[in-house]
């Protein structure tokens, strides 16, 4: 009788885990899929807006406003120079670029010295921003529109607030210095706010991965498709990404992050929120999430929004180890913003970002992991068992991992219609093979590194870890044959 | 769920599995059609661009020698004709000077001009934008009234390229009726109309002078005074000391803005004013103004902000002392000896010794 009520009570178990899971599956679909809808309609959009505004006019217009790129530097040796000349290259009328060293422990200051002959000077403005102290600021009569800041080390948020303290142009531009940034950048994500001049407050635009393509003097000269499928997966989650997830948070006025590769700010704003909070890992987002709180609860009109046009390049990881210290981090990052503003989750105060932005982020990135790792490991065991039935198995197998196939496509056809074309064929076909092999196991480990990113939160974890570069337009490693 | 029959719960699973099926090789199908589209597009495109490239060296080539074969519209293979107006409104974007003059009389040739006024009936915008350009430098009267008729064009680009050309023709007889044909619309980014209002031709600015007081949007009425002020236009200092006084902040901002462009030295009457505004961005702009036109009578209101106001009002407040000549620099410095570091007129005392030390 025991054993019979045992066993009823875990094939109904079974039956319900499977169908939670299940649910839950078919929700985050259904969510993905009206992402899509929105930012199909948010392109469309774009493309209006990109015919009214020509960027070339914006080149010539006397009434936009100049940016100050932030550009902080930590053991950048390899990367820096060749980045700074790149941005010196933007076209734009007017801007300058803070180039700041956080007590690198290599060669980056005597670098950036050397190279751009710089000389210190007497320069001193209000700590506005808090950040560590400053050992010297640099300057060239022949580069008036960069000076160099050498700090003692404090991380990336306080590097960004010393270069914010020192900025005089009211947007300011946060720039990743692993980052190349296309000509046209500036341009293309300053049109909003020559558009809404009074409310804008943020503009986020898409990053691209750089590996695989040809990179000469700091600049694209040749776009390409990387040949590791570690490279390829991440191209198209990062058009997934931006091209759709952000797109349509934008369209829904709940955008929560903006990348720190590239993210242009009115810096009065980020000012009044006290610029960016020292020891988070994600300040990038916590610094959105900031200035929304900020304008919500002074009840001030604001926005934030997102372009899709590309306007940045970062390098990605080459290797497994690599992307799971990175995936890893951006998931201690979520948690961490997440935790610092959990009143604001679900709270009709907070409008938009607080009842749709966060609670997606909380459902889907960190509730979400736990349940479709649970489903992928106990579905099948349910279904060897006998506990479940074959076609639950292949409902879930078509739901998790078919109807992803169907949204990667879709993303990739937006992306190719609307703004990338790709020139090459050979680029076209591994878009389309990483798109459909992503979803056998590539994002099932994603979904590991999310968990494991949680655990590293909880369990106190701090700092970025180790990352590799191996700069723009040099000669990649061959990996080691086995 | 659990309270599914058996056979509607096996349904509705078969249901799923065959949905998420067919959109995954829907999606794959459709895929491959944009793949082949792209192919075929890619193969046009490269020999776009290689008939655009032929036809630029051909028509550069007769502009820079007089003596080169001249290009014949009647002998132009259809491809080229295709790319004709894109090329030559990218030559004629790039040249100036006797070679675009050459251009033009190109343009005047059999078959070009025609061209040209085809393409404004394009299905593609940007060629309809290029045709506009072009047609501008035409001086046919038809290509006024093809000008004329593009400012109907649904395609607020092509209404604007054809308001540009029409503007630097100095044919367009009312900037109201030219606003009204524009049919701008609250989504349209300010920066379309700041671009219209600098092109403004002499003719125009006592209607646009007469605007400015008239009921037009804050925004519009904001980048017609910094427009005006830009075109060193005298009437209209009026209208402007007028909006100093007006209710929003950013429009008394643009005044003293449009009244630093303008230089015209009865605007320092009125730096008492803007120095005392209570806002501060409208402080920090009439600071700039006085940076020009200040004199001995605006030193107290700036050494006030130098020393009370907002650091950034505060810098541009110290930086107008320095501009104003010996006595207000000495002022500046009496106020720097027991300022701090920081202090923003500590600052620009700094910043100003360092340049004069280069400069000498």
């Amino acid at each position: 009788m025991n054993h019979e009520l045992i066993e009823s009570l875990v094939s109904g178990a079974a039956v319900g885990l499977g169908w939670l899971v299940l649910g839950f599956a078919v929700l985050h679909n259904l969510v993905f899929t009206l992402h899509t809808v929105l930012a199909a309609i948010e392109l469309s959009a774009a493309s209006q807006r990109r015919r009214r505004t020509q960027e070339d006019w914006l080149l010539g217009a006397q009434s936009i406003p100049g940016i100050s790129l932030l550009v902080p530097a930590h053991n950048e040796e390899r990367t820096v120079v060749e980045n700074i000349k790149s941005l010196l290259t933007l076209r734009y009328p007017r801007f300058e670029i803070i180039v700041v060293n956080d007590g690198s422990t290599d060669g980056t200051l005597a670098a950036i010295i050397a190279a751009f002959h710089l000389e210190p000077i007497e320069l001193h403005r209000p700590s506005l921003a808090p950040c560590a102290r400053i050992r010297g600021i640099y300057r060239h009569h022949d580069f008036p529109n960069l000076l160099f800041i050498d700090k003692e080390n404090g991380g990336k948020s306080d590097a960004l607030n010393a270069a914010l303290n020192y900025a005089h142009h009211p947007l300011v531009c946060g720039v990743d210095a692993d980052s190349l940034l296309d000509h046209q950048a500036l341009l293309k994500a300053v049109r909003p706010f020559a558009e809404q001049p009074t409310t804008l407050i943020a503009v986020g635009g898409t990053i691209r991965i750089v590996n695989g393509s040809e990179v000469r003097n700091g600049q694209i000269v040749r776009e390409g498709t990387p040949t590791r499928p570690v490279l390829l997966f991440q191209m198209v989650e990062y058009m997934r990404a931006f091209l759709i997830t952000r797109l349509s948070l934008s369209r829904m006025g709940s955008v929560a992050i903006i990348s720190g590769a590239f993210g242009l700010f009115q810096r009065r704003a980020v000012l009044e929120v006290g610029g960016y909070t020292h020891g988070t890992v994600g300040e990038d987002m916590e610094l959105i999430v900031k200035l929304h709180r900020h304008f919500l609860e002074s009840g001030r009109p604001y926005s934030i929004q997102f372009v899709p046009d590309p306007v940045c390049w970062t390098e990605a990881p080459e290797t497994l180890a690599g992307l799971r210290r990175q995936r890893t981090r951006w998931q201690r990052g979520l948690c961490e913003v997440l935790w610092i503003h959990r009143d604001m989750v679900l709270n009709p105060r907070y409008g938009r970002i607080g009842l749709i932005g966060l609670p997606l982020y909380v459902l889907f990135d960190v509730i979400g992991p736990f349940l479709d790792l649970a489903g992928l490991l106990l579905l099948p065991l349910c279904w060897y068992y006998e506990l479940i039935g074959y076609p639950f198995l292949l409902a879930y197998f078509a739901v998790i991992a078919l109807y992803g196939v169907f949204l990667s496509m879709t993303a990739l056809i937006m992306g190719e219609l609307a703004l990338f074309h790709t020139t090459r064929k050979r680029d076209m076909i591994a878009f389309a093979f990483a798109a459909v092999a992503e979803n056998f196991g590539y994002r099932q480990l994603n979904l590991w590194w999310r968990i494991v990113g949680l655990w590293q939160f909880l369990g106190g974890k701090q700092g970025w870890g180790e990352s590799t570069r191996v700069g723009f337009g040099q000669p990649r490693a061959k990996p080691k044959a086995r | 769920m659990l309270a599914l029959s058996p056979d509607s719960e096996q349904e509705l699973l078969r249901l799923m599995f065959l949905t998420c099926t067919t959109l995954a090789v829907a999606s794959v199908v459709l895929w491959t059609a944009v793949f082949i589209l792209r192919v075929r597009r890619l193969t046009v495109d490269a020999r776009m661009v290689a008939a655009k490239e032929n036809l630029m060296d051909g028509l550069l080539a007769e502009i820079i020698d007089p003596a080169a074969p001249a290009v014949s519209y009647a002998q132009l293979p259809r491809l080229k004709r295709f790319v004709l107006v894109q090329v030559l409104q990218e030559i004629v974007s790039q040249i100036k000077g006797a070679e675009k003059d050459r251009l033009i009389g190109v343009l005047q040739r059999e078959g070009f001009f025609e061209a040209a006024v085809r393409a404004l009936w394009d299905r593609r915008p940007a060629e309809r934008q290029s045709a506009c350009a072009l047609l501008g430098f035409c001086p046919q009267a038809s290509s006024s009234i093809a000008l004329r008729a593009a400012l109907g064009d649904p395609d607020l680009g092509v209404r604007l390229m054809a308001a540009r050309s029409l503007l630097a023709r100095d044919e367009i007889p009312s900037l109201r009726g030219l606003l009204e044909s524009l049919r701008l619309s609250r989504e349209d980014p300010p920066l379309v109309l700041t671009d219209l209002l600098a092109r403004l031709p002499a003719s125009l600015r006592p209607e646009a002078v007469q605007l400015l007081g008239e009921a037009l949007p804050n925004e519009w009425k904001r980048i017609l005074a910094i427009a005006l002020g830009r075109s060193q236009a005298p009437e209209a200092f009026v209208s402007l000391a007028v909006l100093v006084r007006h209710p929003a902040d950013r429009i008394r901002a643009a005044a003293w803005i449009a009244l630093r462009e303008l230089g015209d030295p009865q605007a320092s009457g009125l730096l008492p004013l803007g120095l005392t505004d209570p806002s501060a961005s409208v402080r920090q702009a009439a600071c700039q103004c006085a940076a020009i036109l200040g004199g001995p009578q605006n030193f107290s209101h700036l050494t006030a902000i130098v020393q009370r106001d907002e650091w950034e009002v505060s810098h541009a407040a110290a930086r107008a002392l320095w501009a104003l000549g010996p006595e207000a620099r000495q002022i500046l410095r009496a106020h720097c000896a027991p300022a701090g570091e920081l202090d923003a007129g500590v600052q620009v005392l700094r910043a100003g010794e360092l340049e004069d030390d280069h400069e000498s």
